[in-house]
């Protein structure tokens, strides 16, 4: 683990990264645990409890909360993901000790009332309506749960309709005591700010965290469905189609993961790459198309994403298959393999430029449990990897044959018989868009 | 002495302005007429380098919309020098990542590199600059691509579609403010190879641009290399062009759109201030006032305590002959749109007969001075304050001037800006309603 700058009386490692270019400080505190706590039945629960902690701790009602920060000059916000929750801000430096009261109020003495409970509720629940306007994240949660199934990296952070509309305000207080302890917390300070300033004031504000583990919950490995299956999200009245193509992808810190990092990026990581330049360039099928390399403690997705008009929706499907193959099948050529390495290497000085982003690679190390040198030593291994590397970890990692396809487009007959009469296909099955 | 450097380099010094409190803009001026502002930052091993011209959508005609944002796509492809794809894959190559944006008043065009490949950037950029070449293969190739990127902006956005109504709502379909950037459909399917050159050939001139770079570089031997790539460049005779007519609205405009979504949306908009006007920094502040952070008049009571609204958006347009006041409203499923406006009305006339207190005022001011700092935290963020602030209001210190105004804004500046602004009959409403699929 990598060496705080401190720790608090409670033993929470605090990370530093200082400038005093600008006068604001960036506030982030990872908590090391994320929804793949939430009960069965209850998905979405630790994204509710960090949204109910974010109205404010005892003593305070959410809109004076809210009057608080605002007269601060400060920004507070919540994030959950499966492995993790974030609580994060930015404040005027002059204002840093109150707004880091606040923060540590939040996590430590959350308020968790029944009054902003409900509230909270029919909030989350009206939002989820209004998620049916977006036809990227539509077509990206049917390609998770069928990716997924009900693994847990398949279940939705952010819950459903019948699983938030099930979980007690009691249920959010377990949670809260269950994720938000003295060794689940990293504590990050960027911007405007000296150690020995830090020191005070952290310790000032995180004073009597709970102490104890919460063991996480093993997460076996997912094992998507055999074969090519179609999941077509039916919308009606669109002109333009959202596709989604993936399998499985890695656990962070494999062995071969800067293999796959390079050939992800020659594949489909930047402009010119060969998805990019096949899709967009050459055809002008699709105004974006690029593909993600997904790791976590167990393998996470990897996938391809495209836009196409309708009209184009099936040819550029069966092109992104194709391309996919050869990219399995034959490998990336030398060159391909030397830019995107060139590329990353180069690029790696943006990740340095402001104190923010120098601590967040350093935070997310701690939360991973990488090695200490996982992100010192980033652009080395890059440099290490071979053309053959590349290739052989694409062939080990990527199913050729297990794919999971999500497209969301106007379901008409014709469109049904060409997905299903695509290579490899076994399974179509159409979702209205409002039942996903 | 100057006249005699300008003669020998083609390049001079002419001013510098302070960026904050720690950085200077250094301007300087070919003698082609480019306009190259400079703000030597060692901060971070990297540099931005914009290039902004002064053309956008407003500068189209009827017919011909969306041609300003089409050739930003055109920019990327071939030079007299280099191939297709030469600029994308020597600028990856680099370590860089490059774009661009149109908006109604300009286009830029940006590079972020690590600084010791600045020269790649001067290079490609005067290149393009001036010599780019234009073939059909490419109009057509781009044609798909921009109809696409309007499929994904506009046609299936509800958002998207609801902006371009108000907009030709707001000021008419035949004003320049008044068709969509990325131009009508039909106008994209019709552009000629010949359109695009005409263009080119008419705005992408030294004389019609401003070079900035942000970052790691010296600037001696920066301004000295960029006078040898683009001191060849010839100026352009621009065309002159009337500012578009200010609005002669004087009666509340309505509109509704059937949509394939689950609840009633609104998109309000009242004509407001140009950017450089002594005004918008008070409308802003008046549009803070009201959606800005969780404790936003109208947001806390359309969302915290009405609890019938799940999404509140808008902003004031930053356009050098006045933009809208927008406010974009998504109500919860099965409440109707009426009720949001009432509430609207309602928090204008508060706004028109209750002075707003100090202790809010200093709350707006105190946001505002956060979000101005974090505005200029990066070399791209840097770059394009430096390069927004000199093409809309001539002042590429902008962004810090504006925070002065903001801190100098009084309740009574409110009242006269809002009584000004937020007149029913100076609005224009897209009511969204929801379309049984």
């Amino acid at each position: 683990m990598i060496e705080p700058a401190f720790r608090t009386a409670d033993g929470i490692p605090v990370y530093l990264e200082a400038s005093h270019a600008l006068p604001i400080v960036d506030v982030d505190v990872i908590v090391t645990r994320g929804s793949i706590l939430d009960p069965k039945g209850r998905d979405g629960l630790a994204r509710m409890t960090a949204r109910l902690m974010r109205r404010g701790p005892v003593g305070i009602d959410a809109d004076a909360f809210d009057e608080r920060l605002d007269r601060l000059g400060a920004t507070l916000s919540v994030s959950v993901g499966s492995e993790s929750m974030h609580v994060q801000g930015s404040v005027i430096r002059r204002n840093l000790a109150p707004f880091l009261d606040e923060v540590a109020g939040v996590l430590l003495r959350p308020g968790l009332r029944d009054e902003d409970f409900e509230r909270l509720r029919r909030t989350i629940e009206a939002e989820l309506v209004q998620l049916r306007d977006n036809d990227g994240a539509l077509a990206a949660r049917a390609f998770r749960h069928q990716l997924f199934g009900r693994h847990a990296y398949g279940r939705s952070v952010g819950g459903t309709l019948p699983t938030v509309s099930a979980i007690t305000l009691d249920e959010v207080r377990a949670c809260h005591a269950q994720l938000i302890r003295a060794p689940h917390l990293i504590v990050g300070l960027a911007g405007d700010i000296t150690a020995a300033d830090a020191e005070a004031l952290v310790g000032a504000a995180f004073v009597d965290a709970p102490r104890g583990v919460t063991r996480r919950p093993p997460i076996r490995e997912p094992k998507p469905k055999a074969g090519r299956r179609v999941v077509l999200v039916d919308k009606p009245k669109r002109t333009q189609s959202q596709i989604y193509v993936g399998t499985l992808g890695m656990i962070m810190g494999e062995p071969d993961h800067h293999a796959m990092i390079v050939a992800n990026t020659a594949f489909g990581g930047t402009f010119t790459a060969r998805l990019m330049k096949e899709v967009r360039s050459e055809r002008g099928w699709s105004y974006g198309a690029y593909s993600k390399l997904g790791a976590d403690r167990q393998r996470e997705a990897w996938s391809m994403w495209t836009h196409p008009g309708a009209e184009q929706l099936v040819d550029c499907l069966a092109l992104q298959l194709s391309l996919y193959e050869t990219w399995l099948d034959r490998g990336l050529t030398q060159d391909e393999v030397r830019r995107a390495k060139r590329y990353l290497i180069k690029s790696h000085a943006f990740d340095l430029e402001t104190a923010d982003k120098r601590l967040e690679p350093k935070l997310q190390s701690v939360a991973l449990g990488l090695p200490d040198d996982w992100y010192a030593s980033y652009t080395k291994r890059l440099r290490a990897v071979t053309r053959a590397a590349a290739n052989d970890a694409v062939r080990a990692r990527l199913s050729r044959d297990d794919l999971t396809i999500a497209v969301l487009a106007t379901a008409t007959p014709e469109l049904r018989a060409a997905l299903r009469s695509l290579d490899g296909v076994c399974e179509l099955r159409v979702i209205p868009y409002d039942e996903l | 002495m100057l006249a005699c450097f300008w003669m020998r380099h083609g390049y001079e010094r002419v001013g510098g302005v302070p960026f904050g409190a720690a950085l200077e803009v250094e301007r300087w001026r070919l003698k082609n007429g480019l306009t190259v502002l400079l703000l030597p930052d060692r901060s971070a091993p990297v540099v931005s380098y914009h290039t902004w011209f002064r053309v956008g959508s407003r500068y189209e005609e009827p017919g011909k919309t969306g041609l300003a944002h089409f050739f930003e796509h055109m920019m990327f492809n071939e030079t007299a020098s280099h191939g297709y794809g030469e600029f994308d894959r020597l600028m990856e190559e680099a370590g860089g990542e490059t774009n661009a944006a149109t908006w109604i008043d300009w286009t830029y065009y940006y590079e972020s590199l690590p600084s010791e490949e600045l020269p790649l950037a001067v290079t490609l950029e005067a290149e393009r600059m001036a010599r780019l070449v234009v073939r059909k293969a490419q109009v057509e190739s781009e044609r798909e691509v921009v109809a696409n990127e309007r499929r994904m902006a506009v046609d299936d956005s509800v958002r998207g579609k609801a902006d371009e109504l108000l907009s030709a709502l707001a000021y008419g379909k035949t004003h320049p403010h008044g068709w969509p950037t990325i131009g009508w459909m039909e106008d994209i399917e019709g552009y000629r190879v010949a359109d695009c050159r005409d263009f080119y050939r008419t705005w992408y001139a030294p004389n019609n641009a401003t070079v900035v770079v942000a970052g790691d570089f010296d600037s001696t031997e920066t301004i000295a290399r960029i006078a040898e790539h683009y001191g060849g460049h010839r100026p352009a005779a621009l065309p002159t062009r009337a500012a578009p007519a200010p609005s002669r609205q004087r009666k509340e405009r309505r509109a509704t759109m059937k949509w394939p979504t689950p609840s009633e949306k609104l998109l309000v908009g009242w004509h407001g201030p140009a950017e450089g006007d002594a005004d918008h920094a008070v409308a802003e502040l008046v549009h803070d006032l009201w959606i800005g952070g969780r404790s936003g008049r109208l947001r806390k009571r359309l969302v915290e305590d009405l609890e019938i609204v799940t999404r509140l958006r808008g902003g004031v347009g930053g356009l050098q002959h006045g933009g809208l006041f927008e406010l974009w409203i998504e109500l919860r499923e099965g409440i109707p749109a009426a009720r949001a406006l009432e509430v609207v009305d309602d928090e204008v006339r508060r706004l028109l007969e209750q002075p707003v207190t100090e202790d809010e005022l200093e709350k707006i001011k105190a946001r505002c001075e956060l979000f101005t700092l974090s505005s200029v935290e990066t070399m791209g963020e840097k770059a394009y304050q430096v390069g927004f602030g000199e093409t809309v209001v001539g002042d590429p210190s902008h962004v810090f001037a504006r925070l002065e105004e903001v801190r100098s804004v009084t309740a009574a500046d409110v009242r006269r800006v809002a009584t000004k602004i937020l007149q029913a009959s100076r609005r224009s409403i897209v009511h969204v309603v929801p379309e049984a699929a």
